[in-house]
């Protein structure tokens, strides 16, 4: 390949990526040392000061604490619930792409659809869960606010996990339809259970895709904003709030009119760390030596 | 012994079955209520959300569609993401070619760098975002919302598509280079064909992306008549508030929104899912 | 005499005004950005006023751009892009927090003249100035009360009650003879959820007690005795008023449930009818009753809780006199008459009767004794002690997940943490 070709192919990618989303990642961290409203008015440096006041801000951590719980607790239902359906799919179940097809689907459709759905799930009283269980004779569950302060968060999570465990389970499943079927087979012959098979067999050969999978994983689960943010309503409950969301309403005011463009901008700077972070642990985590076949 | 052991088989099969299906019918019933939701009254919708409408109310399609001028949106929505999904293929397909098939210094580095983005969270670059196209002049208008678009998703994109070029056999690129072909004659005559399978995959995946998208377009859009569609949404439920809650028009509107992407999935599934697994899944 | 002098001045003020306005060599074309969505009934209101103002000012023109509400929100971008804008609308509370409080708002006592406030109901005009001046002009009113399905009242046998020992009572009433709770609460909208306890606050200490015990850098107002019971009279609301599964209402599932006729009342804004108009019909007997007294407080019965709808002129605006000409219109009472009936709304002026629905908050808020922002007030000028402190731990006081006793502690300690950090 002559340079030129090279440099015609790369430079507009290059151009537009450096442009609108290395230099403002730049940007974003050279505003997050000012104070300012974004009202036309003169913009203060404050140094590190919003990372001190950030520091001190109890909604800061308890965001924080909410992205933990959707990084660890919704990491493990979603992988969960995607190796599951791997083994489950693989068995030999007919019909294999439409459930493909169907576990994928809530990714593709707007997630306002797809909050609204849920409100409704778990809504009290009127809500399909609420229903349902009083149907069975579990009245006793039924009156349980599930959207209440102290469940909401959770209940927002199950929506969260359903759509996720959806899109990470068609990345297991097809890591794990690369593996050579012949390898079953034989195992299948020394008599080796499914779980033993998932054990000895799936999980060593798709080590490679498991690791990016969990890169994935932990990108979305530190970037979330769209399904909380839209579970939540027009005045959201802290107890749904994640670093992205609360920098939403630092920067961009919600009824109530706060606009620190600065202090939403150090919390953004505070996500690029936490993902950094996460990105290289995971990698020195999950570094074992590739299955070439 | 045998018997019992085929029991057995069956039993756990029948569970798979009830395990799997039944959460794939959750999705199925899910774009049903959605749709149902659409053609009811508010009153029923809260009263008694889980039954059929006594008459569908088709009218919540109609009022949507023109006076809360969902038809301009849809126009609004069709322009940026086809323009957004053509350019990003324009910009992406040859970027990766060159950084999966290239062979020159720091080419690693620079794939590494794209890659890199996709850790950037997209709700940092919120307000350099405005910042930068109010200075570049295009706050506000469909070009620049495109522009952004395709930038932010150029990471994923190049990652997917040189996951793609690199599963492609070198054989092919060098018996066209012994057989005289230029650089440029290899990419458009032997690679361009091969990659078009997955340069489709790309396309859909950032077509249903775009089409969904709010938070970009929320923040770098104000003039209603720039709005697309997730806006519009948005403006129907911030209108909520000190208006009349007409929730059965913001389903419709869902309906809207979602149709397009599910008639393209029903079709394009097996594409798409293939086409999410190709970056990583070698 | 200073008055005589102001009225002259605001005659010469307004003489100018319309000598500008009708000597123009050229048109001209005011900039608009509003609140309000094309489709929604007030913007179709606006856009009737704006018209009948062209008529009559053929000079006048105007330009909208129906933003929705992220009005203030877009316009601050607009804003740092140079895009030159006249005059805009959106919740007085959140403009005075905003636009006004960062100097981008004009000041219009010199255009509009002293008097103008007289032309108001009482209080309005006067809701969101500063130092003496006035940076908005309100024109369209909602008050706070406990709206309410007026034939369940009449099923149980109750009246509109006018202390808290009989509101207690009224909604035993309704409990036992109806079987359905007298309230509703939106339960994970903390700032809906603030309403009680900071009119309760109210009705014992006076109007806007809340925010002057915030402004008590010690922190120890918030030891006062009166607050703690506040706090305790607005938890025990859960005792008989409102049904236990209302705390996992999600707006606006609980006030569903008033139109559904589960529940009698909500304590909310005037717009509840118009938002409920779809689902309750319209035929629903709506009523409205004011906050009850408190025995032996200081806050009056007639003390409101407001939020008003205002529009501000731009500091930076091409045209301001030609706008401010324009406000002055919008309270006019042919063009408040056209926002009632177009609109559905309340409005500020002086005498123009609001829609039939909203007839109990119209005359609350032409009685009312004093005025105070919504939740308190202390949303406008400590937005963020609001947005982090306040509303949070008042939900987990409200909600029972934290004892008032605990609540008042944290909150003495946190104003004294947040003053000494200014």
């Amino acid at each position: 390949m002559r340079r030129r070709l090279i440099i015609t192919f790369l430079a507009p990618a290059l151009i537009l990526y450096l442009g609108f989303v290395v230099l403002p990642a730049v940007r974003a961290f050279y505003y997050s040392f000012f104070q300012t409203s974004g009202f036309k008015d003169q913009a203060h440096w404050v140094g590190f000061g919003n990372y001190v006041a950030l520091a001190g801000d109890p909604i800061f951590w308890l965001t924080v604490g909410n992205m933990l719980l959707i990084l660890f607790v919704g990491g493990i239902a979603v992988f969960g619930f995607a190796f599951l359906f791997t083994i489950l799919i693989n068995s030999g179940l007919w019909g294999k792409k439409l459930f493909r097809a169907l576990i994928f689907m809530p990714n593709i459709i707007a997630v306002v659809g797809l909050s609204t759905f849920w409100s409704f799930v778990f809504m009290p009283r009127y809500g399909l869960l609420t229903n349902f269980l009083n149907s069975i004779g579990l009245s006793g569950l039924a009156v349980i606010p599930w959207t209440a302060p102290e469940h909401l968060f959770w209940s927002m999570l199950v929506g969260l996990v359903w759509i996720s465990a959806g899109f990470f389970t068609i990345l297991v499943l097809a890591g794990a339809d690369k593996i050579p079927t012949d390898m079953y087979d034989a195992a299948r012959i020394e008599g080796a259970t499914n779980r033993q098979m998932f054990r000895f067999i799936t999980l060593p050969m798709i080590w490679d895709v498991i690791m990016i999978t969990l890169i994935l994983w932990v990108i979305e689960a530190i970037r979330m904003m769209e399904y909380p943010y839209a579970f939540g309503g027009p005045n959201i409950d802290q107890n749904l709030y994640t670093p992205a969301i609360y920098l939403f309403i630092m920067g961009f005011g919600q009824r109530q009119p706060v606009y620190e463009l600065g202090y939403a901008t150090a919390i953004g700077v505070a996500m690029f760390v936490f993902t950094a972070l996460a990105v290289l642990v995971i990698g020195a985590l999950t570094r074992r030596e590739r299955v070439e076949f | 012994m045998l018997k019992a052991h085929v029991i057995r088989r069956s039993w756990k099969t029948a569970l798979a079955y009830l395990i799997v299906g039944g959460w794939s019918l959750f999705a199925v019933l899910m774009i049903l209520w959605i749709i149902i939701a659409s053609l009811k009254t508010t009153r029923s919708l809260f009263g008694a959300p889980w039954t059929l409408p006594s008459a569908p109310a088709f009218s919540n399609y109609v009022k949507v569609w023109v006076s809360n001028r969902f038809d301009d949106y849809f126009l609004n929505s069709i322009l940026v993401v086809s323009a957004s999904v053509l350019v990003l293929l324009l910009v992406a397909v040859p970027a990766a070619y060159v950084l999966s098939r290239g062979k020159f210094l720091g080419r690693g580095a620079i794939l590494n760098f794209f890659i890199f983005g996709m850790g950037v969270p997209v709700p940092l670059l919120f307000i350099p975002l405005v910042v930068l196209t109010t200075e570049l002049g295009v706050i506000d208008t469909l070009m620049g919302l495109s522009i952004v678009y395709v930038s932010v998703s150029l990471p994923f994109t190049i990652y997917v598509l040189q996951g793609f070029f690199s599963s492609l056999p070198a054989e092919l690129e060098s018996a066209a280079v012994i057989d005289g072909c230029s650089d440029w004659q290899v990419f458009w005559h032997v690679m361009l064909p091969l990659a078009a399978p997955g340069a489709a995959t790309v396309a859909i995946l950032n077509f249903v992306a775009l089409w969904n998208e709010y938070q970009l377009s929320l923040i770098l859009i104000s003039s209603p008549e720039n709005r697309t569609l997730s806006l519009g949404i948005y403006s129907l439920i911030t209108s909520m508030q000190y208006s009349g809650g007409n929730w059965p028009g913001l389903f419709a509107g869902v309906t809207m929104v979602m149709l397009p992407t599910i008639a393209l999935y029903i079709f394009l599934s097996e594409r798409m899912i293939s086409g999410i697994t190709m970056g990583g899944v070698k | 005499m200073i008055s005589k002098a102001h009225k002259t001045l605001s005659a010469v003020a307004l003489a100018s005004a319309l000598f500008a306005s009708t000597t123009a060599a050229h048109a001209v074309e005011l900039t608009f950005w509003s609140m309000w969505n094309e489709p929604e009934p007030q913007a179709a209101a606006l856009k009737t006023i704006m018209d009948a103002y062209t008529n009559a000012n053929p000079d006048t023109t105007f330009k909208v751009v129906w933003n929705g509400r992220g009005n203030q929100t877009k316009l601050r971008a607009a804003l740092q892009a140079g895009t030159p804008v006249d005059f805009m609308d959106q919740d007085g509370d959140e403009l005075a927090g905003g636009l006004q409080k960062q100097g981008q708002a004009l000041a219009l006592d010199e255009a509009l003249g002293t008097d103008f406030k007289e032309l108001l109901l009482p209080g309005a005009y006067d809701l969101y100035a500063k130092d003496g001046k006035h940076f908005q002009v309100p024109y369209i009113y909602n008050t706070v009360n406990f709206w309410y399905n007026k034939d369940l009242l009449t099923e149980a046998g109750a009246t509109v009650p006018a202390t808290w020992t009989e509101f207690l009572a009224m909604c035993e009433t309704v409990k036992s003879k109806t079987g359905k709770h007298a309230l509703v609460v939106e339960g994970t909208d903390a700032a809906y959820a603030a309403l009680p306890f900071s009119h309760l606050v109210e009705r014992q200490l006076g109007p806007k007690a809340l925010i002057k015990v915030f402004e008590d850098r010690t922190g120890d107002s918030w030891l006062d005795p009166a607050v703690l019971d506040s706090a305790k009279k607005a938890v025990s609301l859960w005792d008989s008023c409102i049904a236990g599964d209302a705390r996992g209402f999600q707006y606006p599932a609980g006030q569903q449930t008033v139109a559904l006729g589960a529940s009698m009342a909500e304590l909310v804004g005037s717009w509840l009818p118009t938002e409920l108009a779809d689902s309750a019909g319209p035929d629903f007997p709506w009523g409205a009753f004011n906050f009850p007294e408190v025995e032996g407080g200081k806050g009056k019965r007639t003390d409101l809780q407001v939020a008003l709808l205002s529009m501000v002129v731009l500091k930076d605006a091409p045209h301001p006199k030609e706008a401010a000409a324009f406000l002055k219109y919008l309270v006019s009472e042919d063009a408040q008459k056209i926002l009632v009936e177009q609109g559905g709304v309340g409005v500020t002026r002086k005498g123009v009767a609001w829609p039939a629905l909203l007839a109990d908050a119209f005359t609350a808020a032409e009685n009312a004794s004093a005025l105070t922002n919504i939740y308190g007030g202390i949303g406008i000028d400590y937005a963020d002690f609001y947005t982090k402190t306040f509303l949070p731990e008042q939900s987990n006081m409200f909600l029972g997940q934290k004892s008032p006793e605990d609540f008042v502690k944290l909150m003495a300690e946190a104003t004294k943490k947040y003053w000494e950090g200014k």
